[in-house]
């Protein structure tokens, strides 16, 4: 009796997503899997959702505080 | 990035030269603090500030960019957990300041959940793209370790966020770049719909 690949698939997508951090080639098949699968897409939607932090919109930090610590003032 | 050119001797350039150096460090280090801080915006505006201000008197030594990036949040990362590791915010302040980067409530709430190593590792590789042996100057860790480091925080991270973004929410997550590379496989895979013809 054939064995279903699913659970292959399923383990090699959170094995990509956690081990890898998403980098490198992700198979085809496990891609189509994770599509369709709920459990895998939580992890893409969670994983995402940290990728879509933008830092950059923090904005420079107060000049007043790096001017101070520059002429040695206390902070 | 390309390297920033060396330090000028002459006052008014080498001041140019510092500037230069706070645009190309100052947002991204101030919103890696807010990250790390999990929104302790006083702490984080004091830490990034400091760290700037040090990393400006020495930007004649850091000009390759990278590098540059790791050594401030090195700085960064040993200040707060000196400092600003277990200050009291309230929660809603301090999703209010994540989602001024677009960072979801869940992820906050999982970020300040997470041991401060572990949370540096994944701003640094997840948030930052930057290079393994970048991530392990952050954190003052070999390669090696911080390797295993980034492994076990992504599972931590990943089991509690999905856990959190399960419930129900009033703010739809979009599509990310893991999402459409996904799609992309399955819409490729099933093929295109049937083009429908009248006769």
């Amino acid at each position: 009796m054939s064995r279903s690949p699913e659970p292959d698939l399923h383990q090699l997508f959170g094995e990509w997503l956690t081990l890898g951090g998403g980098r490198g080639r992700l198979p085809r098949a496990a891609a189509v899997h994770a599509a369709f699968c709920a459990e895998c897409r939580a992890l893409t939607a969670a994983f995402d959702a940290l990728v879509a932090a933008d830092i950059a919109r923090a904005g420079f930090p107060p000049a007043r505080h790096i001017t101070a610590v520059e002429a040695g003032q206390p902070r | 990035m390309k390297p920033i050119s060396p330090a000028p001797r002459d006052p008014r350039a080498a001041s140019l030269f510092r500037a230069a150096f706070n645009d190309v460090h100052g947002e991204r280090l101030h919103g890696f603090v807010v990250m790390l801080t999990v929104g302790d915006l006083a702490a984080a505006a004091r830490i990034a500030a400091n760290v700037m201000a040090s990393g400006m008197a020495r930007a004649a030594e850091l000009r390759h960019p990278e590098r540059a990036a790791a050594w401030l949040r090195s700085k960064a990362y040993r200040e707060v957990r000196r400092t600003a590791a277990r200050r009291s915010v309230a929660a809603i302040d301090r999703r209010t300041a994540l989602w001024q980067l677009r960072v979801a409530s869940e992820v906050t709430d999982t970020l300040w959940a997470l041991p401060l190593e572990e949370r540096a590792v994944l701003i640094a590789d997840v948030v930052e793209g930057l290079d393994l042996r970048d991530v392990a100057t952050i954190i003052g860790r070999n390669p090696a370790r911080t390797s295993a480091i980034a492994r076990a925080a992504r599972h931590h991270y990943l089991a509690s966020a999905t856990a959190r973004m399960a419930r129900p929410r009033t703010v739809p997550v979009r599509a990310g770049q893991v999402a459409i590379q996904i799609e992309s496989a399955a819409a490729f895979a099933v093929g295109p719909a049937p083009v429908r013809t009248s006769r």
